[in-house]
């Protein structure tokens, strides 16, 4: 096929329904991003009604309607959607299609030497279908009674019985989201395994690749009970069957009526979980997976231990189907196996604490180069180490008796996956804009809003801390007000909503920076910061469309050497031929 | 052929699909009849399963020819396995270690009691 | 543009095509699927008072024959590739043909069976047992019917492929589909005692 077919290609085929792996991974990105924005605006309203409970918020309040905010004051149902949402949206529509549908699908072809993606016309449609699945959620919010309110975990039988129509379009949108996820991780496998160029054997490949072959297999295997848990609510609530059901509920007052009884609540339990633990990793993996690269190419050093952290992250895509009871341990389970899971839970801490101790010692001796990507890479170690050992207690049965469903909790995951993933997100995105566009981002700008969100990060989730040790349960709409334990942490709550706004103020010069660079940005070489891998090393800024690059790389070295001894520049592309011996 | 199937091969494997027919016929015959035979509840299900396990390995060796597949593949699907049992055991022990009777059970026998003592 | 690498060809180092990986994986996934499902047979069978002996309620002589007749639709498909891998194409639709028939054979019997629950009041609402007898049964009616489409697809546009040259192409396709088929018969096999011969409590 000659290159002047693509001149032929209309602006649909070309940026709309496009099958080229950079053009979906773009839209991915940009979708996601949105997602992500809106997912934080959600949660910056919710911290309104916390800061101030029961007070009108000026101006932006009316705007919600009588149904949601009368007279600009939270109604307990809306803060509940608000919540429920804002869990979703930046789970399944922000971080997992930024860190896997748009860096996984831009980057893991060109690392490996490959032309596109196995299933080029299957991408296309994983992405549509994640498109679809986020409108569905998105229009959620319009339905009489409005979104899902009964938390990101949709418990039954609460969600099971719930009045609002958001709850059946979130399963619905749960349906269409797991299926796209689930075209996307069998395409990725397949491309990393069968397109690597010559020369590229496994243990030859970026620990980015590697991280998003793991990841891979985690969604492939974990999120199809999932799926069906969401069809069998879907059922209970649109054709009244009892897989959640118990017999003889009682619901405000009076037994249910209409329902057959016998089936499980901790069946819903079981069949999210199983999915939903494995999918914290899925969070991580690709943010270790770019620390990884970001680290390697501004110490001028390969990645200490990179056996070791090949070994640990795919020990941890296994361990992590034998944990999710963890987050079970308040439901009465005996303690025989709740100790099993305690086991598996403590053991499975450990390939995360080699990775981290790898990019620790990774830095010893390096020639570091303070760049935007390296700060916010060097920002995730010491907040994922927070979030990572902030988990231990929950990890153990008994101090989880006293710490679950609390802001303690809150404020674990939140120290892994926003200053833990997102800057690996936002390190992701600095580093990889040259390659994109051909231009740098802006340093000034990148630091501002590195140390912005450095501080505001910790300001908001810190503090959650102390009021989870109190004893503050999560999800209250009033912030704890008419709890006698929360009255001494109570005035946190202002603090931490103040956080979160400042953490907003400081994105802007990122937006900005964003948008701005993609016109007048520096413009660049092929390889501005000298890396080894193949997308920087073998392809051009942008890569050419539908082939990537003009010779097809031969693959003669492993992915990080940097400073060999011997050679002229103190970075050997991977595609460079060794010195004769 | 670069799929390493000569006519050959396909014409003996052709044979061996006819006897696995065959064979399938039968246990679906055998797995009905023993379904009468008084084993037990939890015998039955063993029974039952053992049978079902040997028709589906002969589906998946023979017609899915996993006998003559790559590597990689058995590896894929032990990993399945592995998990799928993990869903399967580690599930229904957590659930019958629940202290207590089953949420199901319990409320079940309240409305036993509540019946035969008139209800209210 | 560049040809994606081992899309008709053996890749060495996997000792698979692109395609027959692909499909592996989503029958992985699939296995997953119907495992929940089972998981969730287990848990809501432990859990109940009373569980019904499956030839109570249902109609074992319909899912006998249509157990008979999924097993061989499997023969008839993997006879199909045999036939391409055999240079004989009118085999393949003879065989391909058939395995779509049968396949919708047992859509119109599973549609009798369901029919007739439905009229004596047997709803999936009824009772748990039915609850997850309906949905295990028509999640397998839908992934039949999925199988019906690509297959007639394969059916319809074989020929075409066949005579541009693209024969390993085109088989490579149906060995696809049919790995795909099998899987669909192999949950049956479990489906069937499960539901229609296992004794209750």
């Amino acid at each position: 096929m000659s290159s002047s077919e693509h001149h032929d290609e209309s602006f649909i085929q070309k940026y709309v329904f496009s099958t080229d792996h950079k053009t979906i991974g773009i839209q991915y990105g940009i979708t996601a991003l949105l997602y992500l924005f809106f997912g934080f605006v959600l949660m910056m309203i919710m911290r309104w009604q916390l800061a101030f409970p029961e007070k009108a918020l000026p101006i932006i309040g009316k705007w919600f309607g009588e149904s949601r905010m009368p007279g600009g004051v939270m109604l307990p149902e809306f803060y509940n959607q608000l919540g429920a949402m804002h869990g979703t949206v930046m789970i399944f529509l922000g971080v997992v299609p930024l860190a896997v549908g748009a860096f996984g699908n831009y980057v893991v072809p060109l690392q490996i030497g490959a032309p596109d993606m196995a299933f080029p016309r299957l991408n296309m449609a994983s992405y549509w279908v994640y498109a679809v699945g986020g409108l569905t959620m998105l229009i959620s919010f319009l339905l009489p009674g409005g979104a899902a309110q009964s938390g990101w975990t949709s418990y039954p039988p609460l969600a099971d019985l719930a009045t609002d129509m958001g709850q059946t379009a979130w399963l619905l949108g749960m349906v269409f989201l797991i299926t796209s996820s689930l075209l996307g991780s069998i395409n990725v496998i397949v491309t990393i395994l069968q397109l690597r160029a010559e020369g590229l054997t496994l243990m030859r490949m970026s620990f980015f690749v590697w991280s998003q072959l793991v990841t891979g297999f985690i969604l492939l295997l974990a999120f199809p009970p999932l799926e069906v848990a969401g069809i069998l609510q879907l059922l209970d609530r649109v054709i009244d069957t009892s897989f959640f059901i118990p017999s003889g509920l009682v619901v405000g007052g009076k037994a249910l009526e209409g329902y057959s009884g016998g089936g499980s609540p901790l069946l819903w339990q079981h069949l999210f979980w199983f999915l939903a633990h494995p999918e914290v990793y899925v969070l991580i993996l690709p943010a270790m997976g770019i620390v990884g690269e970001i680290i390697a190419n501004n110490t001028r050093k390969p990645l200490w231990g990179y056996k070791s952290i090949v070994y640990s992250a795919s020990f941890l895509g296994f361990m992590s189907f034998i944990v999710w009871a963890h987050h079970m341990y308040l439901t009465g389970m005996g303690t025989g196996i709740s100790s099993f899971f305690q086991a598996t839970t403590m053991i499975i801490s450990i390939p995360s604490v080699i990775i981290l101790t790898a990019f620790m010692i990774s830095l010893w001796g390096g020639s570091i180069r303070f760049n935007t990507p390296m700060l916010f890479a060097l920002g995730f170690i010491p907040m994922f180490g927070i979030g990572g050992l902030t988990g231990l207690p929950l990890g153990l049965n008994t101090s989880d008796v006293h710490l679950h469903d609390t802001y303690y909790v809150i404020g674990h995951f939140h120290y892994v996956i926003a200053p833990g993933t997102i800057f690996a997100l936002f390190a992701g995105i600095y580093f990889w804009f040259p390659k994109i566009t051909g231009r740098k981002m802006d340093e000034k700008l990148g630091k501002i809003h590195f140390w912005g969100s450095m501080l505001f990060m910790n300001i908001i989730f810190f503090p959650m801390f102390a009021q989870g040790l109190a004893g503050v349960s999560r999800r209250l709409w009033d912030g704890g007000v008419t709890y006698a334990h929360a009255q001494e942490v109570l005035h946190l709550n202002l603090l931490i909503s103040q956080g979160a706004w400042g953490l907003c103020l400081f994105q802007f010069p990122f937006i900005f920076n964003f948008f701005n660079s993609i016109k007048n940005g520096e413009k660049v070489s092929d390889n501005p910061w000298e890396a080894t891998t193949l997308e920087w090393a073998a392809a051009p800024s942008p890569p050419l469309p539908h082939r990537n690059f003009e010779v097809m790389p031969q693959v003669f070295r492993s992915a990080y050497e940097y400073s060999v001894p011997g050679e002229e520049k103190d970075f050997s592309p991977q595609n460079q031929e060794p010195l004769e011996a | 052929m670069a799929s390493g199937h000569s006519h050959d091969d396909v014409r003996s494997h052709v044979q061996s699909y006819l006897l696995v027919f065959a064979a399938l016929g039968l246990l679906t015959v055998v797995t009905v009849l023993v379904s009468y035979f008084p084993f037990g509840i939890a015998g039955g299900i063993i029974v039952a399963l053992m049978v079902a396990t040997v028709k589906g390995t002969l589906v998946a060796q023979i017609f899915m020819h996993l006998k003559s597949e790559a590597k990689g593949i058995y590896g894929l699907l032990l990993l399945t396995g592995f998990f799928l049992l993990g869903l399967f055991f580690l599930t229904i022990i957590t659930v019958m270690s629940q202290q207590g009777d089953d949420i199901s059970l319990q409320y079940q026998k309240s409305i036993e009691t509540h019946h035969s003592t008139g209800g209210h | 543009m560049v040809e994606i690498p081992y899309r008709t060809e053996i890749r060495p180092d996997t000792g698979v095509y692109n395609g027959k990986m692909g499909i592996w994986l989503f029958i992985a996934s699939e296995v997953m699927l119907f495992g929940g499902l089972f998981s969730t047979y287990i848990l809501l069978r432990v859990g109940a008072v009373s569980w019904p002996e499956g030839s109570e309620i249902l109609n074992v002589p319909i899912a006998t024959f249509n157990t008979m007749v999924l097993i061989t639709s499997s023969v008839t498909m993997v006879m199909a590739w045999a036939s391409l891998a055999m240079n004989n194409f009118s085999g393949f639709k003879t065989h391909m043909g058939l395995t779509i028939l049968l396949a919708l054979v047992f859509l119109v019997a599973k549609a009798i069976e369901y029919n007739a629950k439905f009229s004596h009041g047997l709803f999936p609402k009824t009772n748990t047992f039915l609850a997850i007898y309906f949905t295990m049964t028509g999640l397998h009616a839908i992934h039949i019917l999925g199988g019906i489409v690509v297959n007639a697809y394969l059916w319809f546009t074989g020929e075409k492929m066949w005579k541009a040259g693209e024969r390993q192409g085109l088989m490579n396709r149906v060995e696809v589909a049919g790995l795909y088929w099998h899987f669909v018969d192999l949950v049956w096999i479990f489906l069937f005692p499960t539901f229609y011969l296992l004794g209750g409590k």
